[in-house]
Parts: structure tokens; C-alpha cells; sequence
């Protein structure tokens, strides 16, 4: 086992596609976090960020062979395909509206019956949640991808950078007008009451 | 610290979601800025945000391991993996490819080599009359073997290479279209009825030596080459013989 986890992950990903376990399962214990909350952030969905890791670890094992280490590492090789199958599943998702499950249905029905505070609070933080995560999907593509990787998958400016193929003075500066746009956007949202005063009591139905 | 230092601090630490280490060089320019004082509220609120939505992200789920982990023993167990085999194909493949290439260059080359190049246009040779006693002629023999020497391109509008060397002395072929008969000057072979033929006709001069062929008296000397001019039939058949000199 100390052998396996002193190679590289080139080494890993050669030994797995010749048919070694345990080098995949080490690969795949590396990459799986962060491919899976990149699909996670990139789709807003766990069942497609769940497809997408187990589509983007059956493709690496096909596809694995064309893996070049000159170019690049395997997270970004790996990172590569995820980008193209999240793409595929949001052209294909794009006609659909996502429903709540029915655990988080249920478990909000549990939580509202034990303890109601409790459950306020838990709206306001999923509500603050959402208003992030919309607020990111709103975000053209360029802008969207640095702030998934850096602040959300908590890689480093170079990673990003080697994820992304492009400069590391890209992701810094895409990432603090990233910042700008963001709190831009999410300024309306934190205070709506200044909405409300502006349209008057005869803006209101009720 | 002044607005342009606190906007480049906050653009160079775009990953840093408080501002502790810097607060009191911060907090002293702000407080007398309220462009900056608004800029730094507003980054510290979307950072913690983003750090929110950090810290609500799923698990990875354990059905998931289970599952790559089986895909991943049914994939070793239906096809053998291996990266070599790929790079030896994709290698093969690319040499292959380079080597019809280089194929297809010589290929092309001999063929450009061997085309004569017509790039001088001159006007369709005119037969003139031939002098009226150049050689003697024996009518008993047909000149064998000048019904042979006909070109093998196809009548087409005529183009003089002025460069072209002839390679042996019986080819020094000169052709063109002829549109009237020649029955003046050519005399006409046994084996043709008539000088006219259906479509255009060529004259091929050629060398012939005279005493196989039977041009000349069996006196003269038998080194001699005479030259003469073919009339050919579209149908490749000779029709006429002139004797030039």
C-alpha cells in the first residue's frame, strides 16, 4: 500500500487501466471530492453530480490511454471530461424544472414539528444557500468557473489555472470581477425592504 | 493605507474570507471612506456567503463508490486495459499516414517529371510543297513500318515545344491538322484507297533509312536516311508518304 501512494497519479492511472484495484481506488479517493462538488455547484443537483463522477471515472478508464503527461496532470485530464459531461447534462437538463425530494420534504416535516425556531433558522440559511447558488449560475460561464473551483472547491489560484488551461493572472483577475458581480447582484437581494418603500402603499395588493 | 491599496489588497486576496491580519489598516482608511467602507462590506458579505455555500455541500455519497468500484471490476473483467496499445495504434497510425504521403509526393513527382511541359504555343505546322525530284521512289515497295510511327496523342490543338530535344532521329515528329487532302504532294500508300479520311489527319515527319525501307535506288549508298513526311488518319492509319530529302 505505501508503494501505491508514493506514485504519481500518472503512475496511478497506468496501473488502473493494466488492471490494478487498488491504484484506482487511490486515483479515485484523490479526485472524487472535488469532481464531485464541481459537478454538485455546476449542476445544483446530487443525483447529477452523482452521474457525472461515476460517468467521469468510466470514462477515464476508457479513455485513459490518451492521457499525456506533458500536457498536464490527471486532475486536469479528469477535470476536462467532467467539464464536457456537465455540459452535456445541462443541455440536456436545461428543459427541466428540478422538484424538492421527498426525504428533504419529509425531514422538513419532522424538524417542523420538533422545533420550530429551529426550522426558521434552517429557512433562512437554506434560503441565503440558494440565493448564492443562483447568484453564481447567474454568472456568465468564465466567471462562474473560477468562483466554483477557488472559493467553492477551495483550489488553489495555480490549480484552477491548470483546470481551466488558462494563466494563473486569468483566475485571479476573472475571480475578483467575479467578486464585484456577485456582490452586485446579491445587493437587491440582502435588502429588499428598500424595494417595498420605493413602490408605496399603493404598490401593494393586499 | 489608501482606496487604490485597499482595492488591490482585496484583489489579490480574493480567496481570503476575513480580513483580520489587516483590519486595523483597513478599518482606519474606511472609516474615513465610505466608497471603500462600502466596497469592503460588500466583499466580506459575499464571501461569506460563498463560504456558506461552501459548507453546504453534500457529501459524496458511499452508493457511489460501490458503484464506480463495480464498474470499474466489470470494465477490467470484459476488456483488458492497457495504455500501451493505444499509443503503439495511434503510433502506427500517424507513421502509416506519413508514409502514403511521402508515397503519394514521388508518385506525383515522377508523373510531373514525365509530362512534356507545353508552355510555348506555336501555329500549326504548314506542309509545304515538296521539291519536285528530292529522291526516287519505288512504288513496288511500301515503306514499312511508317505506319507505325504515328503519334499516340489524339488530334487536339497543336502546341510546339521549342525546348524538347528528339531523343531518336526517327522521332522528330512534327504533327498538325490537316483539313484539306494532299493528294499533289503525297503520294498515296497501296494498302489506302484514298487520301481523304473522316475527321482531321496529321503529318508526322520521320526519318526512315532508305534501303530497307526500298526509297531509294539499291545503287545509292546503304547508310543513307531519308526523311519524309506521313500523312495519318484520325484512325491512327498512315494514307500518304512525301518524300522531304
Amino acid at each position: 500500500m505505501d508503494t501505491h501512494e508514493a506514485r504519481s497519479d500518472a503512475e496511478l492511472l497506468k496501473a488502473a487501466l493494466a488492471g490494478d484495484e487498488t491504484s484506482f481506488l487511490l486515483l479515485y479517493e484523490k479526485l472524487k471530492g472535488g469532481i464531485f462538488r464541481y459537478a454538485f455547484y455546476m449542476t445544483n443537483s446530487i443525483a447529477a453530480a452523482e452521474e457525472v463522477t461515476q460517468d467521469v471515472f468510466m470514462t477515464l478508464l476508457n479513455e485513459g490511454g490518451n492521457f499525456r503527461q506533458e500536457r498536464g496532470d490527471v486532475g486536469a485530464f479528469v477535470f476536462g471530461i467532467a467539464r464536457n459531461m456537465i455540459r452535456r447534462v445541462k443541455r440536456r437538463e436545461r428543459h427541466y424544472q428540478p422538484l424538492p425530494d421527498d426525504d428533504a420534504i419529509q425531514r422538513l416535516a419532522a424538524s417542523l414539528m420538533t422545533d420550530p425556531e429551529a426550522l426558521q433558522r434552517k429557512m433562512i440559511y437554506n434560503q441565503a444557500v440558494e440565493q448564492m447558488r443562483a447568484t453564481i449560475s447567474s454568472l456568465p460561464d468564465h466567471y462562474a468557473q473560477p468562483v466554483i473551483l477557488c472559493d467553492l472547491c477551495e483550489f488553489s489560484y495555480a490549480e484552477a489555472a491548470s483546470r481551466l488551461g488558462c494563466a494563473v493572472g486569468t483566475v485571479r483577475s476573472r475571480l475578483n470581477r467575479a467578486h464585484a458581480l456577485l456582490a452586485r447582484k446579491l445587493k437587491p437581494l440582502k435588502n429588499p425592504e428598500t424595494g417595498i418603500q420605493a413602490a408605496g402603499t399603493e404598490g401593494c395588493v393586499i | 493605507m489608501n482606496c487604490r491599496e485597499v482595492r488591490s489588497y482585496l484583489e489579490q486576496n480574493s480567496l481570503i474570507t476575513d480580513f483580520q491580519d489587516e483590519s486595523a489598516q483597513i478599518a482606519q482608511h474606511i472609516l474615513g471612506c465610505t466608497e471603500c467602507s462600502r466596497l469592503v462590506e460588500a466583499q466580506k458579505e459575499t464571501r461569506l456567503g460563498l463560504c456558506l455555500l461552501r459548507t453546504s455541500a453534500p457529501e459524496v455519497p458511499t452508493s457511489l463508490d460501490a458503484a464506480v468500484l463495480a464498474n470499474y471490476r466489470r470494465q477490467i473483467a470484459t476488456q483488458p486495459l492497457s495504455a500501451a496499445p493505444w499509443h503503439w495504434r495511434t503510433a502506427l497510425l500517424k507513421w502509416g499516414l506519413a508514409g502514403a504521403s511521402v508515397a503519394a509526393l514521388v508518385v506525383y513527382a515522377v508523373i510531373a517529371v514525365r509530362k512534356p511541359s507545353n508552355t510555348v504555343s506555336t501555329p500549326p505546322l504548314i506542309v509545304t510543297p515538296a521539291p519536285p525530284k528530292t529522291a526516287e521512289v519505288v512504288r513496288d515497295s511500301p515503306p514499312h513500318g511508317v505506319a507505325h510511327k504515328r503519334p499516340l496523342v489524339t488530334p487536339r490543338p497543336k502546341q510546339w515545344n521549342t525546348n524538347a530535344v528528339p531523343r531518336q532521329a526517327e522521332t522528330v515528329a512534327s504533327a498538325s491538322t490537316l483539313a484539306q487532302p494532299f493528294a499533289d504532294d503525297f503520294r498515296s500508300l497501296m494498302y489506302c484507297d484514298e487520301l481523304i479520311c473522316g475527321g482531321g489527319m496529321e503529318v508526322v515527319r520521320v526519318h526512315l533509312p532508305a534501303q530497307p525501307a526500298g526509297l531509294l535506288l539499291p545503287s545509292a549508298p546503304t547508310n543513307r536516311v531519308v526523311s519524309a513526311d506521313v500523312l495519318v488518319g484520325a484512325d491512327g492509319f498512315a494514307r500518304g508518304i512525301r518524300i522531304v530529302h
